[in-house]
């Protein structure tokens, strides 16, 4: 267990090294572009005023020293000033991370359901499993974002009520809070649906091989030959003991979902941190990138933790050694 | 009675290729079975195709009928109801015969509930825990959380559970102790006495079907070679295969030396003939394209065998033999047989014409009366002699048996160069093998040397080599190790046996030593001179004989002048 924690401690920390030097190792600098952004008709700044600016981001100091100061500002839970937005980088991404969670969220667990189910519908019938194994595959193939599109194009621009952008109708006051929750879930419906289609066929796939690793099983056969009802074989013996992989992979798909719902997030405008972390890029904004980068790998890494944990914790209470 | 369960020409296919069967056998209620056979045999199969728990890349024909209903076919849900209270298969331990995930609590309790009121579980599981020496608190323990011989019991205590009329049980003690194991034998049988549950026993342990079962199944490759009473398959095997498995038990053989059946490769193996074929060593040419059936044997109605041969044939039989030396009988009414593949053990007191006898049977001595059969024909041991497959003799002596001033080489192959059968090139082969069969160097040095030169043990071991370049089917040895010291004697002894069991040829064993016989031998006769012969069935016993008896009287007059008591 102390070696899990000190693994997941030293994992966290080349990261975080690699998350503040990357940045900086980009072409350009964040103050060619801060005016042009602001909207204000300037060519160009002086030296000088770049100058000032460095100096007043710290930029102007060696790298080793900024480092150091990043830590030290950190550990104080200063995260810094976004230098695009101008505001301090908790706070954009404070209002930012929710939408993106929703998005994560409403898509691993549906795509869980969904993804089991299908296996389980599989394990019943041969044909159907056949007809899903071969629709599985080839949706996995498809990226994120043609999807995203695609349903931009055919179903977006169909029908009226599904908004083609956005988190929420725009200075809309809402009688209620669920019309406003009924908002912000027919917004958010087409990325989470582009989402759930390619983030399903891998907890299909890994729910039907272990299902049917489980069905080889003697205790199957001895369930069976118990006299068990096929229900009872199914929930207490195949679901029971194939569901760990899967949950093993809900939270390692932390990441790649991630990733996924920074892409989508861009095709629907969403304002998530997608949306921030595209900014982020484009200006040269250090700070904002090195935040979204930070938390985004503390969920991921997050997350394979409690995998492990929950996986030590079951064998560890089930006497089970491997 | 009416039958408890009757499986007709029951036989499975795996697509894989094994086939099993068909078999055939009929159960009375509250009969005990066991099956025995190699790992791989089709144990398992059995079981569970007679419980419709076979895979689908499994062919299952024939019929098993429980009380005249008809079971193959049944539709799942009516198997639901027969499963665990009519029929129930406790599977062969492994790690993962039980959900890892559930308590055993909750696994009994999944049984218990399909008939017992739910109020009750708890009392009937902790009950049957008790039965089979648990202690109830495992209930609330995990699979991975007991010992090999826990979850046996466990599983012993699950098949139970519901009260079926037949428990098929895959190796139910293969992981328990001694003691626990005996208390499980006994709460099988007390099971099956007192309320006439039958019991099919899977196992290779002999010693457990023995003990538990009164008939017995031997499985070998999915066919089913012999089957009868236990006690009567176990004291005398008809099937070679039986008797192969017998020689290699520990569990039934406290004392005999333990050998398995010779292993060889399956390159030779006929697809239709006798599926013991490579390996049996009284095999006919025929065996290769002829399955033989199973077949009631002729005088014995409970027992069945499958053999071309009509089981293990005997090889030397001697009926009323006498010999006299002058007017003093040395020998009378000796009866005795020896089968193919047996080392029988000849013993006796000094004296008592052990030489002399095995001589007579060796043809080295003619006998005044009696006949002596080889194959069932009059023994022609001028043929015997000089052919392969004959009979060959190693003597007590091997100064006399061979001639000192041979070389090594020639002595051990003048059997065959008389033969004229082999080629120089060939000749050499066979005894360069034959000389590294028995121990010796095959070195050119070696071959050269002369017979006087060589130590006891080695003399005694060219004795053997030259007697087995005839591949003799009989090969009667007497006291071959008596010159020897220990440590060459067990050699010896060793090597004899091995050479035995490697060849498969019958030997008999002339010795006066009982320990040695008891260790080497299947069958055990004592020879009493002229009184004839009597076959030894508990070894143990004989040592008794061979005590004898002090006489302290009779010393006494002898010594009492010359020896002083000593002053007390
Ligand atoms: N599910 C299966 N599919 C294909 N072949 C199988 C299957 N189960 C067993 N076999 C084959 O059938 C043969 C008999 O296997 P079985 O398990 O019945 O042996 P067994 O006598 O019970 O052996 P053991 O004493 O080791 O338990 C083996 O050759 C095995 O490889
Ligand atoms: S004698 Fe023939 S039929 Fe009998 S066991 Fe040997 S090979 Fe099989
Ligand atoms: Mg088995």
């Amino acid at each position: 267990m102390l070696k899990k924690i000190i693994l997941f401690i030293c994992t966290f920390m080349v990261i975080y090294t690699f998350n503040f030097f990357i940045p900086r190792l980009m072409p350009g600098d964040p103050f060619s572009y801060t005016s042009s952004v602001s909207g204000e008709d300037i060519d160009g700044i002086s030296e000088a005023d770049l100058e000032t600016m460095k100096a007043y981001y710290g930029l102007d100091r060696p790298i080793g020293a900024q480092f150091i100061n990043t830590i030290s500002s950190n550990l104080n839970g200063d995260f810094g000033q976004s230098i695009h937005y101008k505001k301090s980088v908790i706070e954009v991404i404070g209002e930012r991370l929710p939408w993106t969670l929703v998005i994560m969220i409403s898509t691993l667990v549906s795509s869980l359901l969904l993804g089991v189910s299908l296996a389980l519908v599989g394990l019943r019938r041969k044909k159907m499993d056949g007809l899903i194994y071969t629709t599985a595959t080839l949706l996995s193939e498809i990226p994120a974002f043609l999807i995203g599109i695609l349903l931009l194009f055919l179903v977006a621009a169909q029908v009226k009520f599904i908004p083609l952008s956005g988190n929420v109708t725009p200075f809309k006051s809402f009688a209620s809070w669920p019309a406003y929750w009924f908002d912000v879930f027919i917004h958010a419906l087409l990325p989470i649906t582009a989402m759930v289609i390619i983030t399903t066929p891998i907890f299909y796939f890994t729910a039907r091989g272990s299902f049917l690793n489980v069905l080889k099983k003697t205790y199957v056969l001895n369930a069976k030959g118990k006299g068990l009802s096929e229900k009872q074989i199914r929930y207490k013996y195949i679901v029971l003991n194939g569901i760990f992989p899967v949950i093993t992979r809900f939270f390692l798909s932390v990441g790649a979902c991630l990733g996924g719902t920074i892409l989508i997030e861009n095709v629907f405008a969403y304002p998530g941190l997608g949306k921030i972390l595209q900014e982020g890029v484009m200006y040269r904004d250090y700070v904002l990138i090195q935040g979204v980068f930070l938390i985004s790998s503390l969920m991921v890494l997050t997350a394979s933790f409690i995998a492990d944990l929950i996986n030590e914790g079951l064998k560890k209470t089930r006497g089970i050694n491997q | 009675m009416e039958t408890l369960i009757n499986v007709n020409a029951l036989s499975v296919q795996y697509k894989e290729g094994f086939t099993l069967g068909p078999i055939s056998f009929a159960m009375q209620p509250g009969e005990c079975l066991s099956i025995v056979g190699e790992s791989g045999c089709g144990k398992s199969t059995l079981a569970k195709a007679m419980v419709n728990l076979l895979d689908h890349n499994a062919r299952v024909s024939g019929e098993v009928s429980l009380q005249g209903q008809s079971l193959l076919n049944l539709s799942p849900q009516k198997w639901e109801a027969i499963r665990m209270k009519r029929i129930a298969l406790a599977f062969q331990n492994s790690s993962e015969v039980l959900n890892p995930l559930l308590s055993l609590g909750e696994q009994i309790k999944e049984i218990l509930k399909k008939v017992f009121p739910k109020n009750s579980v708890k009392k009937r599981s902790e009950q049957l825990m008790e039965m089979v020496g648990l202690n109830p608190e495992v209930l609330t323990q995990f699979p991975g959380q007991l010992s090999g011989g826990m979850l046996q019991r466990y599983l012993i205590a699950c098949s139970i559970a519901l009260t079926p009329q037949l428990v098929i049980l895959d190796e139910p003690t293969s992981s328990l102790d001694m003691h626990t194991k005996n208390e499980i034998i006994a709460l099988i049988k007390d099971i099956s006495r007192n309320y006439g549950v039958s019991f099919i026993t899977i196992t290779h342990d002999l010693g457990l079907a023995r003990d538990i079962s009164e008939k017995v199944m031997v499985l070998y490759k999915g066919t089913l070679l012999e089957s009868g009473n236990t006690d009567e398959v176990l004291e005398s095997p008809r099937h070679p295969y039986t008797r192969g498995l017998i020689n290699a038990s520990m569990d039934i053989q406290p004392y005999r030396d333990i050998w398995g059946i010779q292993h060889v490769c399956e390159c030779d193996q006929p697809e239709m003939g006798c599926p013991f074929f490579r390996r049996c060593h009284q095999k006919l040419n025929s065996c290769r394209e002829h399955k033989p059936a199973l077949m009631i044997e002729k005088n014995d109605s409970s027992r069945r065998i499958a053999c071309n041969r009509g089981g293990i044939v005997t090889l030397l039989e001697g009926y009323d033999l006498c010999k006299k030396y002058g007017s003093k009988a040395v020998l009378g009414n000796i009866d005795l047989q020896v089968s193919s593949g047996e080392i029988v053990s000849l013993v006796g007191q000094s004296g008592m014409g052990k030489t002399t006898l095995s001589h007579i049977l060796g043809g080295f001595l003619a006998c005044d009366q009696g006949t002596i059969l080889f194959e069932n024909e009059v023994a022609d041991f001028k043929a015997l002699h000089q052919q392969k497959k004959g009979l060959q003799m190693v003597f007590q002596d091997p100064e006399t048996a061979l001639n000192q001033n041979m070389s090594v080489y020639n002595c051990i192959a003048e059997p065959l160069t008389l033969q004229k059968s082999e080629t120089p090139e060939t000749l050499w082969l066979k005894v360069e093998q034959i000389l590294t069969d028995v121990g010796l160097p095959s070195s050119l040095g070696f071959m050269n040397q002369k017979v006087k030169t060589l130590s006891g043990g080695q003399k005694q071991r060219v004795s053997i080599a030259r007697a087995l370049t005839m591949e003799p089917k009989l090969l009667i040895a007497d006291e071959p190790t008596s010159m020897l010291d220990a440590s060459s004697k067990a050699n010896l002894i060793r090597l004899l046996k091995g050479l035995q069991n490697k060849h498969g040829f019958s030997m008999l064993f002339v010795t006066h030593d009982i320990a040695c016989a008891m260790k080497i031998s299947e069958r055990i006769y004592l020879i009493k001179g002229d009184e004839g012969i009597q076959e030894v069935k508990d070894p143990t016993k004989i040592l008794d004989y061979f005590k004898g008896e002090a006489k302290p009287s009779s010393h006494a007059s002898y010594f009492q002048d010359t020896y002083h008591q000593p002053a007390v």
